[in-house]
């Protein structure tokens, strides 16, 4: 019966993941400007703002590739979610006999490829800027930077199943600016009030900055379950804020 | 307990077996009309070629098209080639020619008639009378979540025996609110609507009262009349 039925699956999360794809291509005055802003500025930082050593290069490379998710992963999600649920484009999916998950891991999929481009532009800059690592350590910072898409899509996520379109819009610039200044990724949280500081224990955008800093042998590699502990936690939340976003608007 | 196909209404299995066709769906503005039809057709494995939907919906036409770039008719074309996409054994379809011009909307009953009779059950929801009285064999009539009727439509066209009479008066309406065997009298438009069981006793009674009376015309009771009667008579009882 299954199969008289249901096609199998591998099969339709490619077909969703490349429609999603295809998707931002045709309207790159959306995707582009998420991808070239923090090579933009890194390029602004590390290269343009005088001469600096390869250390100061290496550290904001490591924190800028966390950066580099989060326009993606916020906007890419919450703001397209929400335009999908308010057209009901979702809602049909939702009553296709797609398996549950397609629709989002399509759209993470896509995200992946775009994080992707904004990586490689990212380093190619970086290695301009004078960074200089072995091989294992580009792959640890690599795998850092792309396990950042989870955390913040699953965010993005939230919002979407929750705002309309302009409040998405609007809260994804919110969280954007704030995850990115407060968790330290532009500058080090070090210079910022003690508060701010305490702050930035509650986001995934500083923990995830200090791990991509140990891949790049920028701090102490002995800190990482300091760090990787109150991810998780954040992560889970986030998923839960997703869930339940979700399911609260398939009712 | 709702049960679809033996299944749970939620069951994928039993989801692939029906096509949907809601009343605002919005379509993805950057994908062609081809290949949004693709991409639905293949959640089902017994999908029909996209060609064929294609054929069927008369999109061959707009095929290479954004979805942004369509006519609201057009893109309810789409919406129907979607539902059609799965073969579907049930075909759900939630106001389909809202917004329709009046050609558009007999292709479209024509294609929903051409799926009905290749053996699909088709589930209509609709406001448009004429529509329910052109497609449907079984009419479940729903007002305030209440059922009121259920039935063919000639049944319920039966239920509300009788004739109606439009006059075209100078005379204050409320002068013929009271006639013999007068069910009820409405206004439409400029014209006043009396439902009668027994036109030539109203009608004599209605020159008596405006003997200068020119235009007027006498029709059967449409299924728009006896719903419609059906739905009021209901409301009174409500209020009463």
């Amino acid at each position: 019966m299954m199969s008289t039925l249901l096609p199998p699956a591998p099969r339709i999360y490619w077909l969703e993941s490349r429609a999603e794809i295809v998707k931002s291509a045709r309207m790159p005055q959306f995707i582009l400007p998420t991808i070239a802003l923090p090579p933009a500025f890194y390029a602004l930082f590390a290269l343009a703002l005088g001469p600096t050593s390869a250390d100061a290069a290496t550290h904001t490379l490591a924190t800028f590739g966390v950066f580099a998710v989060m326009g993606p992963a916020l906007f890419g999600f919450g703001v397209n979610i929400a335009a999908e649920r308010e057209t009901g484009q979702i809602e049909l999916k939702r009553l296709s006999p797609m398996p549950a998950g397609a629709q989002i891991a399509a759209k993470i999929a896509a995200t992946t490829v775009y994080c992707a481009v904004a990586f490689a532009i990212l380093y190619a800059l970086g290695v301009v800027a004078g960074v200089a690592l072995g091989p294992a350590q580009w792959a640890a910072m690599l795998g850092v930077h792309f396990l950042s898409i989870l955390p913040f899509s699953l965010i993005g996520i939230g919002i979407g199943y929750r705002f309309g379109q302009g409040a998405a819009v609007a809260l994804a610039n919110i969280v954007f600016l704030s995850l990115a200044v407060l968790g330290g990724l532009w500058f080090p949280i070090t210079g910022m009030p003690q508060f701010l500081q305490s702050l930035a224990w509650a986001l995934p955008s500083y923990h995830l900055g200090e791990i991509a800093l140990m891949a790049a042998g920028q701090r102490d590699g002995g800190l990482l379950l300091l760090h990787a502990g109150p991810l998780l936690l954040i992560t889970l939340a986030a998923a839960v804020f997703a869930w339940t976003g979700e399911r609260q608007q398939s009712r | 307990m709702v049960s679809l196909f033996g299944l749970a209404p939620r069951d994928r299995r039993a989801r692939a077996r029906m096509g949907i066709m809601l009343q605002s769906t919005g379509l993805p503005d950057v994908l062609t009309v081809s290949e949004v039809i693709d991409l639905h057709a293949s959640h089902f494995a017994r999908r029909l070629a996209t060609r064929t939907i294609l054929e069927e919906c008369g999109l061959v036409a707009l095929a290479d098209r954004w979805c942004g770039k369509l006519s609201g008719g057009e893109q309810r074309r789409v919406q129907f080639a979607l539902a059609i996409a799965g073969a579907p054994d049930l075909l759900v379809l939630d106001e389909p020619t809202t917004g329709f011009d009046a050609e558009a909307r007999r292709a479209m009953w024509q294609l929903v008639r051409a799926k009905a009779e290749a053996g699909a059950a088709v589930l209509l929801a609709t406001h448009h009378m004429d529509e329910a009285e052109a497609l449907a064999d079984r009419i479940v009539v729903i007002a305030d979540g209440a059922i009121l009727a259920d039935g063919p439509p000639a049944h319920i066209k039966a239920q509300v025996a009788g004739t109606v009479l439009k006059l075209r008066t100078r005379l204050p309406a409320a002068r013929f609110h009271a006639l013999p065997a007068m069910v009820k009298v409405e206004e439409r438009g400029a014209d006043l609507a009396i439902l009668t069981s027994d036109p030539r006793t109203t009608l004599e009674a209605v020159f008596e009262i405006d003997p200068a009376l020119r235009h007027f015309e006498v029709v059967g009771a449409s299924l728009e009349d006896a719903l419609e009667s059906l739905v009021s008579s209901q409301t009174t009882k409500e209020a009463a």
